[in-house]
């Protein structure tokens, strides 16, 4: 299986760099927003793994999390962002993310996470399956 | 024969003894008669003459001190009383006089009446003799007989009187029977009253008879003389000389009645002069009576006017009268006024009704009625009770009356009520009290208080305060003037400007603040607060000054506490302002390594196919090799990216130099001194560092006039209060577009310069603020901001900085939903100070994105 990845940032720098260095390993895409990241869980979807960054204008990333969760309730969510305040990494656990980054972040770590997103995705799926299997086999 | 010769010779010797004895005596009392006469009218007419004398002197001397009299009012009743003794002086010698006349004729008249009681005893004598034997023959018949005894005893009395007179042996034999009658009739029986008065008569006769033996006893024993000196012949020589010697007898009582006469003439004649003397007596009296009168109404008008006097000074003065016991005997109305109680209350009661429980008892209280009664005066305020138990405060006066004998008798008391008066006068003097200890709280005050002349500016009065802090003794501020004191005032023609608005009365109150130099030659900085006023009759000006030094550090120090709360605030952004572009730059940096480690592998590629001469191959091999290699590392997509990562890299840097640069300049420590500035320079470093607070709502325009001049200003504190603005500007945006709409706000920052200002306007398009709260966003401390966002400091010392520091103006426009714009307006000074600075700025334009 192939894993789509999406990364949502409002820092177009750094959907650049990220595509420079991960576009060769994974099937990467980037949304300079969230309401671009959104339409991309929609119309592209689906990704087992959504970097998201925290502090974005228009739509912030806790907000972006909540939508994309109903778009997208298997992806696994990972935040990266620049923010180092206790609030912000309160308002990601809530949001309950798979794993919470802050930049700067090395790429070695950023892979990391990546991986792990795409086995955590993998298992979460596995045990998903036969519950939509089982009431057919009942049935 | 003869026994009743002799008995009868005897009877008239009897009688002319009696009578001869008489006619001695009548001429022994004649002769001193007239000599008393002639003694008294001389008395009299010395008298009357020494009278007169004394009189004439006593109305000289009455006149001369007539007008003594009259100045000394006080004296005149006694003046009366000398007067009514020398009246009644003279009335004594008057009567006196009249009494020596009396006397003359009383002696006159005795004479007469003598000689007609001589002849009258005769004629009882014979009578005596004819009627006695009558008398006391009807007498026994009646007491014999059975008549009224109560008239036997009034008979009995007169014949007893007559018979008392009657020297005869016969009658003391018939008085002896007539005794023996009566205790004859006692043997009957008798009513008890009759036996008392038989009993009576009984020894009246008994008296009677005991004299009448002593008479005879003692004619007897003449008897016996004359027989014994005087032969028988000699009674008839004596008979016939004592017939002469009564015919002469009658020639000296004819001549006695004729001097009688004489002398009653004279009597008479004194008399009528004396009536004479006595009438010009009279009318001197009469005179002096009309002048004592005189002099009596016009000591009775005195007297009716201090009465009047004494009258109205009852009715203004209350007086009590207390016995020595202290019982009270009278009280006027004033004094039952001022203690409120009725006379019949008072008087017979103790003073003590007076003086409270506590006093009586007290050894003062003892003493002060011991003084009183020892006679001493005593004057003072005391303290006295109502009757409805009220203290009353009265000024009296307690005079002992002391009686004739130097005694004290009773106490009169004189007392004004001054309750009320002592009330003013406690008022007084608590206002007094006041205004003392308000003089001394100034005198004392750790403020400055300096008092200057109006005219000469020269210290009159500083309080301890003002030598304290100055430095200076009070004595040598006494020479010295505000100007001595003040550095920035350098002559006394700006201080006389500078104080105008007082003396025109424009202004009532002038207050500033300046700097005052200590004697130490320190400098600290002070609010005076001047007005004009009149000391000790002299214009002065009066300068309340304080110390601001801790005032001023405090406010450093708040000024301070804000700045680091704002860049404590700003650090998150400025966290996230520099890890965004570290995280892009070292993502570049490890693709970079990436790249180089795939470019020294295609460059040892070719090194080795150069060099390596063991494994000969063609060309065509070797270019394959080569091909597979580049494909393998992708060097077409390296040497497409690559410079897009450095240059991505050197963006990354460049953003994060920047923002440590803004950063660096905003919290630069500043110094105290203004320096030429320009504005545009801290708009741009204050919009970078801050744009973390407002990108995510609202883009920001610059619209900044490039031909604003450099001004002296306080760099840091102007940083501050941009930064204020703006950050207030973004919350404000951000409270009015929430993140669901997606839309941004707007922040205009723009700068101008006009002909005396420069003018930096920080416009957004928020949530804008009512009436209400505009009021008070300089107030310290007032915020509207969730707690933990804001102090409520940051409006409050922007308005500090703008209006008291830089002297500018700081206005706020503002309309609910419509949005706010602050316009900061800063002087421009002097052209000198127009120093145009060059943007020196080593950082390339900022280009601001949202």
């Amino acid at each position: 299986m192939i894993h789509k990845l999406l990364f949502v940032d409002d820092e177009p720098l750094i959907l650049r760099v990220i595509d420079r260095l991960f576009g060769g390993e994974y099937d990467l895409a980037t949304a300079d927003g969230g309401k671009a990241g959104l339409e991309k869980l929609i119309n592209l979807g689906p990704y087992s793994v959504v970097f998201t960054d925290m502090r974005m204008p228009q739509m912030s990333g806790i907000e972006f999390l909540k939508q994309a969760r109903e778009i997208s309730p298997e992806t696994t969510y990972i935040m990266l962002t620049g923010n180092q305040d206790q609030e912000t990494a309160t308002l990601a656990a809530q949001c309950q993310v798979f794993r919470y980054l802050n930049k700067p972040c090395q790429p070695d770590q950023i892979r990391i996470a990546i991986d792990d997103a795409i086995r955590h995705f993998e298992s979460i799926s596995e045990q998903a399956e036969p519950k939509d299997v089982e009431p057919k086999a009942v049935g | 024969m003869k026994i009743t010769t002799i008995v009868n010779l005897a009877t008239f010797s009897i009688t002319a003894f009696v009578i001869g004895s008489s006619i001695l005596g009548i001429a022994v009392s004649e002769s001193e008669l007239i000599a008393s006469v002639k003694h008294n009218l001389h008395k009299a007419r010395t008298n009357q003459i020494s009278l007169a004398n004394e009189t004439m002197a006593f109305v000289n001397s009455q006149s001369s001190s007539q007008d003594t009299l009259v100045k000394r009012s006080r004296t005149l009743s006694e003046a009366n009383d000398d007067l009514r003794d020398s009246l009644e002086k003279v009335s004594a010698y008057q009567n006196e006089l009249i009494h020596s006349s009396r006397l003359a004729i009383a002696a006159s008249e005795s004479a007469i009446r003598q000689v007609d009681r001589i002849r009258a005893q005769d004629a009882v004598l014979s009578n005596v003799k004819v009627t006695l034997p009558k008398l006391l023959r009807s007498l026994r018949n009646e007491v014999g007989g059975d008549g009224s005894v109560e008239y036997e005893i009034t008979q009995f009395a007169e014949i007893f009187a007559i018979l008392a007179r009657t020297p005869s042996d016969k009658a003391d034999k018939e008085l002896t029977d007539f005794r023996g009658s009566l205790q004859a009739l006692l043997s009957a029986d008798r009513e008890p009253e009759i036996r008392r008065q038989i009993k009576l008569a009984i020894a009246q006769i008994d008296k009677v008879l005991a004299y009448r033996r002593f008479q005879r006893d003692e004619f007897e024993r003449y008897l016996e003389d004359r027989d014994a000196h005087v032969t028988a012949s000699a009674i008839a020589v004596a008979q016939e000389s004592m017939w002469n010697a009564t015919q002469e007898h009658q020639r000296h009582l004819r001549d006695l009645t004729v001097a009688s006469l004489a002398l009653v003439a004279f009597g008479c004649a004194g008399l009528w002069q004396f009536r004479i003397q006595s009438k010009r007596l009279r009318a001197l009296n009469e005179e002096l009576e009309s002048r004592v009168e005189t002099r009596t109404r016009e000591l009775e008008k005195a007297r009716r006017q201090s009465e009047a006097q004494l009258n109205a000074l009852d009715r203004i003065q209350g007086r009590v009268e207390f016995n020595l016991s202290g019982h009270i005997t009278d009280v006027n109305e004033n004094y039952l006024h001022t203690t409120g109680y009725a006379a019949k209350e008072v008087v017979g009661q103790h003073h003590y009704i007076f003086v409270s429980k506590e006093e009586r008892h007290t050894p003062r209280y003892q003493r002060f009625w011991d003084r009183l009664r020892s006679g001493d005066y005593l004057i003072g305020e005391y303290e006295r009770i109502a009757k409805d138990g009220t203290s009353r405060w009265i000024r009296a006066t307690y005079s002992p009356v002391l009686n004739v004998s130097g005694q004290v008798e009773k106490i009169v008391k004189y007392a004004t009520d001054v309750t009320e008066q002592r009330a003013i006068e406690e008022k007084a003097k608590v206002a007094h009290q006041r205004v003392a200890d308000l003089a001394n709280v100034i005198r004392e005050s750790p403020n400055e208080v300096f008092i200057c002349d109006a005219d000469t500016f020269q210290f009159v009065e500083v309080n301890e305060g003002a030598v304290e802090a100055s430095g200076f003794t009070a004595e040598e501020l006494a020479i010295m003037t505000p100007l001595d004191l003040n550095p920035e005032v350098n002559d006394e023609e700006s201080l006389r400007k500078l104080v105008s608005p007082l003396v025109t009365g424009e202004k009532k109150v002038l207050e500033f603040p300046t700097t005052h130099r200590r004697k130490s030659g320190e400098d600290y900085p002070v609010q005076i607060s001047l007005h004009r006023t009149v000391f000790h009759g002299k214009d002065v000006y009066v300068a309340f000054v304080t110390d601001l030094s801790e005032m001023r550090r405090l406010e450093d120090k708040l000024a301070l506490a804000q700045k680091l709360e704002s860049i404590g605030q700003m650090s998150a952004g400025i966290a996230h302002e520099i890890n965004t572009p570290m995280q892009f730059v070292g993502d570049n940096i490890e693709y970079l390594n990436d790249c180089s480690d795939r470019l020294f592998k295609v460059v040892d590629g070719y090194h080795s196919m150069l060099s390596d001469d063991s494994a000969p191959s063609n060309w065509n091999d070797r270019r394959d090799a080569m091909q597979k290699l580049t494909r393998d590392c992708r060097f077409d997509r390296i040497r497409e990216q690559m410079p897009l990562a450095i240059e991505e890299s050197r963006e990354g840097v460049r953003r994060t130099v920047k923002i440590v640069q803004a950063m660096k300049d905003f919290s630069h420590p500043g110094t105290k001194e203004k320096s030429p500035c320009s504005l545009n320079d801290l708009i741009e470093s204050t919009v970078a560092i801050s744009q973390n607070r407002w990108k995510y709502s609202a883009e920001l325009k610059m619209d900044l006039d490039q031909n604003l001049p450099a001004i002296p200003m306080l760099a840091s504190e102007i940083n501050q209060v941009l930064l204020n603005l703006i950050v207030n500007a973004g919350d404000a945006i951000a409270d009015r577009y929430d993140s669901e709409s997606g839309e941004l706000g707007t922040i205009s920052v723009r700068t101008r310069a006009l002909d005396e200002w420069i003018t930096v306007e920080i416009q957004d398009n928020g949530c804008g603020m009512p009436e209400s709260i505009k009021q008070k966003i300089f107030d310290p401390f007032f915020t509207t901001k969730e707690v933990g966002r804001g102090t409520g400091q940051g409006l409050a010392i922007a308005h500090g900085v703008v209006v008291k520091q830089h002297e500018g103006e700081f206005i706020v426009e503002s309309e609910e939903g419509v949005g706010t714009t602050f316009t900061v307006k800063l002087p421009r000074c002097a052209e000198s100070a127009d120093i145009e600075i060059s943007a020196q700025s080593d950082l390339e334009e900022l280009v601001v994105q949202p």
